[in-house]
């Protein structure tokens, strides 16, 4: 067969990977937070549960964790990218959080308070009110000094971002944000908006002082905030640094006195400095170098995660073959899914429309497993009922921008495809042409690649399939899932939207078919001998460093 | 002399004209721009969109934005980098002397190690260390410089548990950390360009072993080390000098790939990133750059010649022009 021949490739392109170096989604991430509780959530500045097995915290040292690569800006609403707002993140709060207690599985943290300490939501929808917590202060850095945190900063951020950020969709529908008090910032809306609460919580919200809103820093290059480290030193493409700060607000941490993030963009020097012992934690390995990493060091802990940015295959829909449904659906059926997961990532999972990581919203795999059956003659014959008994041919897009792996994907599916007669050349470009013209601009016949890591239902959801949606980049015009998608966003109580939402997904996979969903692999982060308490979950922003502490 | 070398120096002043619009025209016309990709990641609105394009400035046709190039850089202002914000001028410059001390470095230690290797294995002709040298210099030319550089470092860390220390800061400010930073890229980089020189030294200084004058010159009864460093390297080290001034444009080509496995800040690192962002500002500042110092060192080899042989010197000023 050939896979085994695929197999031998993929080997060879791996350890070239070691070379070339990987593309970078970090510490992955997202989060996707149950939360909604319309009642608060309480008890909030208490540092959360350290895992058990993990001994006593132990104060002091510095965590080195290698980064892939750098920001281009500090500022949170310039940029959506990973490397922004890890770095933002460790140094500032949000509204609301995901909670990192041990006892929530990656992915199922619910909401908790940051800088609110209780919120509630009015009986028509539309008023959000947030208590904030009184006993937070600004670092102590100049234009700032340490004042405290008052509602006014958080009325004049989220104005900063409704004027310019791109998170702007976040704040969808609201038409004002005031600050009754110091400690009260209340949220209006024109009409109920769901995924509201799960935005605050979100990875791209953080808070900034006034001061910065009103450029007396540079809040391009300067991070002012509140959150549990001091941002002291950016040096683009080189490394920041963070020192503990004195003043955090939750008790006891953090326990590290700092942290610092160099950049390495090589991945095989990636590894090397952490066989070498200058790094505490590598993000981002295969498992080839895993297996060898944990050879290598000998009490070095490997972690698995479930991924959160989804490979996909997407069909231009206003072409032809494309724009018939049996066609969308042959292809989606002619690719072996757990085969290509296998081969590619050695894990992973089915996953849906709202990825698997999402696990309030997502679909269970078992039903996925239903949806998407790898099923050849079924293929073959909807292809012949759709016209095109004999295939057809076709150019698929792909990029190695997101690394080998990726192209290694689009190969398997061209192989699956020729499987039912559809004869697919693939074109590779690269990842700035693939993301800022053919892609965004939906031109291309098919393609292959990964989808971002968002958080919200509604970003993998109506974003992405409403005919208006801002990353609707497949030409998807069904009027009936635009009525499905407005709905879910409209509708606040949490396990009704969960039902509208699993609707709204078993909808597209078989009305829609596109873009398809092929595999969710897992992510794999190696822990040095002395790393204790890692609580992470999936979301940008690296505050569970709060409550890292590295053992003597 | 003097003719040459102002005539050298305008001729390059108009190629990197030429270069600065062709690459100016050319970036803009590959697919892909920098808005779209800074706000790949999030589920941003056309305004937005819209906003950002006339913020960089690239709703207008494409001549007219060069002119406000031209227009700007004339003054001495380079313009703002799109995905940082911050002057074009100190991002680059603030990178291009890393990218020169490596580049320097790998000169230095392909020099010394090329003619060191080139003239022993000349002397010692087809004896064993003749073989090991020329075997070696065919391995390193064979090898890339990035595989080279990675293997350095995979073999310091799994045998020493060593890599180079983390982060850059700067020669001038810890000199010592620096040089363990750039050795081993040095090395890797200036690897190729030492084995081409020991090969083109060897038989170069074979040659010139071989002919008349240097037969003259022993018959008169001169020492051999005086045959040797004195008149015979001399005259053989003219192609060698042509073969670096060609090979530093490889060279800077490499340190691209070398600062990225060595996690170095220098030029070609934020060049490369800048092509991948479609941040033209800065592409074309770097480009600019890379272009004065190819311009540079060829203007600077050609002036060498006339140290090395002072023929050369008498023709250029003879005005065979």
């Amino acid at each position: 067969m050939r896979r085994s021949g695929i197999h031998r490739w993929l080997a060879a392109l791996f350890a070239l990977a070691l070379l070339a170096g990987a593309c970078g989604g970090d510490d992955g991430g997202t989060d996707e937070v149950g939360a909604g509780d319309t009642e608060t959530d309480g008890d909030t500045g208490d540092a959360p549960v350290p895992e058990e097995g993990e001994g006593e915290p132990q104060p002091g040292g510095t965590l080195i964790v290698a980064a892939t690569s750098d920001g281009d800006t500090l500022d949170p609403h310039a940029s959506a990218s990973f490397n922004v707002h890890n770095r933002v993140g460790l140094a500032s709060s949000r509204l609301l959080k995901p909670d990192l207690s041990a006892e929530y599985e990656y992915g199922e943290a619910p909401l908790t308070g940051d800088l609110a300490e209780e919120w509630e939501v009015s009986d028509d929808l539309l008023t959000y009110t947030f208590h904030l917590r009184d006993d937070v202060v600004w670092h102590d850095m100049a234009p700032v000094n340490g004042r405290p945190f008052v509602a006014d900063d958080v009325v004049a951020t989220f104005e900063r971002i409704l004027d310019e950020g791109f998170q702007a969709y976040m704040l969808e529908n609201v038409t004002s944000i005031e600050a009754p008090d110091e400690h009260t910032v209340v949220i209006t809306l024109s009409q109920p908006f769901a995924p509201l609460l799960n935005y605050m919580g979100n990875h791209h919200m953080w808070i900034m002082p006034r001061e910065g809103v009103e450029g007396e820093y540079d809040v391009s290059t300067q991070v002012i905030g509140t959150g549990p480290f001091m941002l002291t030193e950016w040096d683009r493409g080189v490394t920041t640094v963070y020192e503990k700060n004195p003043d955090y607000f939750e008790e006891g941490v953090p326990y590290l006195d700092g942290v610092e993030m160099p950049v390495v963009p090589d991945q095989g020097a990636r590894t090397a400095a952490f066989r070498a012992g200058e790094t505490h934690i590598i993000t981002a390995v295969n498992p080839e170098e895993t297996a060898s990493l944990l050879a290598a060091v000998p009490d070095a802990r490997h972690l698995q995660y479930i991924g959160t940015a989804p490979l996909i295959m997407y069909v231009n829909m206003e072409q032809e073959p494309f724009n018939d449904l049996r066609v969308r659906r042959a292809m989606s059926m002619a690719v072996d899914r757990e085969g290509l997961g296998d081969a590619l990532y050695g894990s992973g999972h089915y996953t849906g429309p709202v990825n698997a990581h999402v696990k309030a919203f997502a679909l269970p795999e078992d039903e996925l497993a239903e949806l998407m059956p790898y099923d050849v003659e079924a293929a073959k014959q909807l292809l012949a009922d759709a016209g095109y008994p004999d295939g057809f041919s076709t150019t698929l897009m792909t990029t190695a921008g997101y690394g080998p792996r990726i192209v290694n994907g689009a190969e398997w599916v061209v192989e699956d495809l020729a499987a039912i007669g559809i004869d697919a050349e693939i074109e590779v470009v690269d990842y700035a042409t693939y993301i800022g013209q053919r892609w965004a601009n939906v031109e291309y016949e098919m393609a292959v690649g990964l989808q971002t890591p968002f958080q919200e239902a509604d970003e993998w959801l109506r974003a992405q399939h409403h005919s208006d949606g801002s990353r609707n980049w497949w030409n998807i015009n069904d009027p009936e899932l635009d009525t499905m998608l407005d709905e879910q966003a409209a509708t606040v109580d949490e396990d009704e939207r969960i039902s509208l939402i699993q609707d709204i997904q078993r909808y597209i996979v078989e009305e829609v078919s596109n873009p398809m969903q092929l595999w969710i692999g897992d992510t794999e982060i190696i822990l040095g001998p002395t790393v204790r308490n890692y609580l992470s979950q999936p979301q940008y922003g690296t505050n569970h460093y709060a409550y890292v502490w590295l053992e003597e | 002399m003097l003719r040459l070398f102002v005539r050298r120096i305008l001729y390059g002043f108009l190629i990197l004209n030429l270069m600065t619009v062709l690459l100016f025209v050319l970036v803009r016309l590959v697919p892909g721009d920098a808005v779209a990709i800074q706000l790949a990641d999030a589920a941003v609105s056309e305004e937005r969109i819209a906003e950002l394009t006339a913020e960089f400035g690239l709703d207008v046709p494409i001549h007219s934005q060069l002119v406000d190039w031209y227009s700007g850089a004339i003054t001495g202002d380079f313009g703002t980098s799109f995905s940082t914000g911050q002057s074009v001028a100190s991002m680059v410059f603030g990178r291009l002397p890393l990218t020169l001390i490596l580049t320097g470095l790998s000169v230095a230690i392909a020099i010394v190690l090329g003619i060191g290797a080139g003239v022993t294995s000349a002397i010692r002709r087809n004896g064993w260390v003749d073989n090991v040298v020329r075997f070696l210099s065919v391995l390193s030319l064979s090898l890339p410089n990035f595989w080279l550089g990675l293997m350095l470092l995979t073999i310091t860390s799994v045998v020493w548990k060593w890599v180079p220390p983390l982060g850059w800061e700067g020669f001038v400010e810890s000199p010592w950390t620096s040089i363990q930073q750039l050795f081993m890229p040095a090395l890797a980089l200036g690897a190729s360009l030492g084995a081409s020189i020991a090969r083109l030294t060897r038989s170069s200084l074979l040659e010139v072993l071989g002919s008349d004058f240097i037969r003259t010159v022993r018959a008169k009864g001169a020492p051999e080390r005086v045959v040797l460093y004195k008149h015979a390297l001399r005259n053989s080290l003219i192609p060698v000098i042509t073969l670096i001034g060609i090979q530093i444009g490889a060279l800077l080509g490499g340190t691209v790939i070398l600062e990225s496995i060595f996690s170095l800040p220098g030029l070609g690192r934020e060049v490369f990133g800048a092509l991948n962002r479609r941040d033209y500002p800065v592409l074309q500042m770097g480009a600019i750059l890379y272009g004065a110092i190819f311009i540079v060192v060829n203007i600077a080899v050609d002036l060498s010649y006339g140290l090395v042989n002072p023929r050369m010197r008498v023709r250029a000023n003879g005005g065979t022009s």
